[in-house]
């Protein structure tokens, strides 16, 4: 009990803050290990992911996790808790939340024995590393949304139009993470010819401009009955597009797999993971 | 029927002063340039479609050749010069003068015009000795 009072005055008791107990704080982090487990259980259960762990560039890695920190932070204040009002609280939201990724991750791992005695340190903390950052997203999402109040609801949706960009590409960042440490991406690109891409391209564009009507976008760059198809086209589903492309191509990039490739074959690798990539982007507000 | 609309448009237009011209302007900033992007996408595959698509060829080449222990590690780089991917390659290396010492290897997937690095060991030194690259065969994807 009295542990828990060196903990930031902040988040984590602002849900009942009537009781500022052990209770609260047990029920959140329950909330975030749920959240978690759901979110990061087939990227455990991915073989790739286990070796990527200690293959890939651990620099790209690094990189990877010390990004996922300001934007864990800035989803944890678009969305994460209810009443987390300040910058601080939302930072600190994060961090909780890569905590709980870093333990939930090496729990599975070790469980399902993935991390074994005779193993490298090294290899052992690759393995956990690369699993961090969608455990950490499913945290922080998961403190957001179970148990969501209409009147928290309403604010989670006021998002700026920048910010409804930095959901998109956080849902892209989720299911393009999913998806791009598969040997299937490779062999996708492999077999498609550039008019494959093409006809991806465009389905992309129109599941991604069916989402953008069906969710509808509240709040400051609500979408006006009046406003043309192809306004909304130009605003959100165009530019959710190019960020799931961007976020695609970085993707790859982190786990090697641009590396001596050439342009029209990342083209090709960024266009088929695009195409989750933008509906992650697209369902992200359904999702958030 | 004729209601509701009534009753949006105040609404609408009490929320859309909000939104500032900069605010706007942005959004739409936002807009252009993601459509040219996208359009650039769709020319540049557009123009690799059209092109004629040659066969995967190969070309192989040593980046260099390091000892640990009793292992002469050779890291042999291989280009798909070709507008195809070809999977499975099977490169092998063969060291000659003397007893002819063989060595293989399998890349899993190389993409079009596109190199990857692979490893041929040896129990003698290549370097000191007339090495042979080769492609074996591949696979369609």
């Amino acid at each position: 009990m009295t542990a828990l009072r060196f903990l930031p005055s902040g988040a984590l008791f602002r849900r009942t803050p009537m009781h500022p107990d052990t209770t609260s704080f047990l029920r959140n982090s329950g909330r975030a290990v749920g959240g978690a487990l759901v979110f990061s259980l087939p990227m455990l259960m991915t073989q790739e992911m286990w070796w990527l762990g200690y293959a890939m560039d651990p620099v790209r890695l690094a990189l990877f996790i010390a990004l996922a920190v300001p934007m864990l932070t800035a989803l944890a204040h678009y969305i994460g808790f209810e009443t987390t009002t300040c910058w601080r609280d939302a930072a600190f939201d994060a961090l909780f939340a890569i905590g709980v990724g870093i333990l939930l991750s090496a729990t599975v791992l070790v469980a399902v024995g993935m991390i074994k005695p005779g193993q490298s340190w090294q290899a052992s903390i690759g393995q956990v590393a690369i699993q961090v950052v969608p455990a950490s997203i499913g945290a922080t999402l998961a403190r957001g949304q179970f148990g969501m109040s209409p009147i928290e609801d309403s604010r989670a949706k006021s998002a700026p139009y920048l910010g409804e960009i930095f959901l998109m590409a956080v849902g892209a960042v989720f299911l393009g993470f999913n998806l791009a440490p598969t040997d299937e991406m490779v062999m996708m690109a492999a077999r498609m010819t550039p008019w494959h891409a093409i006809a991806l391209v465009l389905l992309s564009l129109a599941v991604m401009h069916g989402f953008v009507f069906a969710v509808g976008f509240k709040g400051g760059t609500e979408l006006s009955p009046e406003e043309p198809a192809w306004a909304a086209f130009a605003r959100f589903t165009l530019p959710g597009y190019v960020t799931a492309l961007l976020i695609s191509f970085y993707v790859l990039w982190t786990f090697g797999r641009t590396d001596g490739a050439s342009p029209g074959h990342v083209c090709m690798a960024m266009v088929v993971l695009g195409f989750p990539s933008s509906l992650g982007a697209a369902a992200a507000r359904l999702i958030i | 029927m004729a209601a509701p609309p009534k009753k949006k448009t105040p609404s609408r237009a009490s929320k859309r002063p909000q939104i500032a011209p900069q605010a706007r302007a942005l959004e739409w900033g936002f807009g252009v340039v993601s459509g040219v992007l996208v359009i650039a996408l769709l020319a540049y595959l557009a123009a690799q479609g059209i092109r004629t698509q040659t066969p995967p060829s190969f070309r192989l080449a040593v980046q260099h050749v390091e000892r640990f222990g009793t292992t002469y590690h050779v890291v042999v780089e291989v280009e798909n010069a070709g507008d195809l991917t070809a999977a499975e390659v099977a490169v092998r290396g063969v060291v000659t003068g003397g007893e002819p010492e063989t060595s293989d290897t399998v890349l899993d997937f190389l993409p079009p015009r596109s190199t990857r690095e692979t490893v041929l060991l040896f129990s003698r030194d290549p370097g000191a000795d007339k090495l042979t690259l080769s492609v074996r065969g591949y696979n369609q994807p």
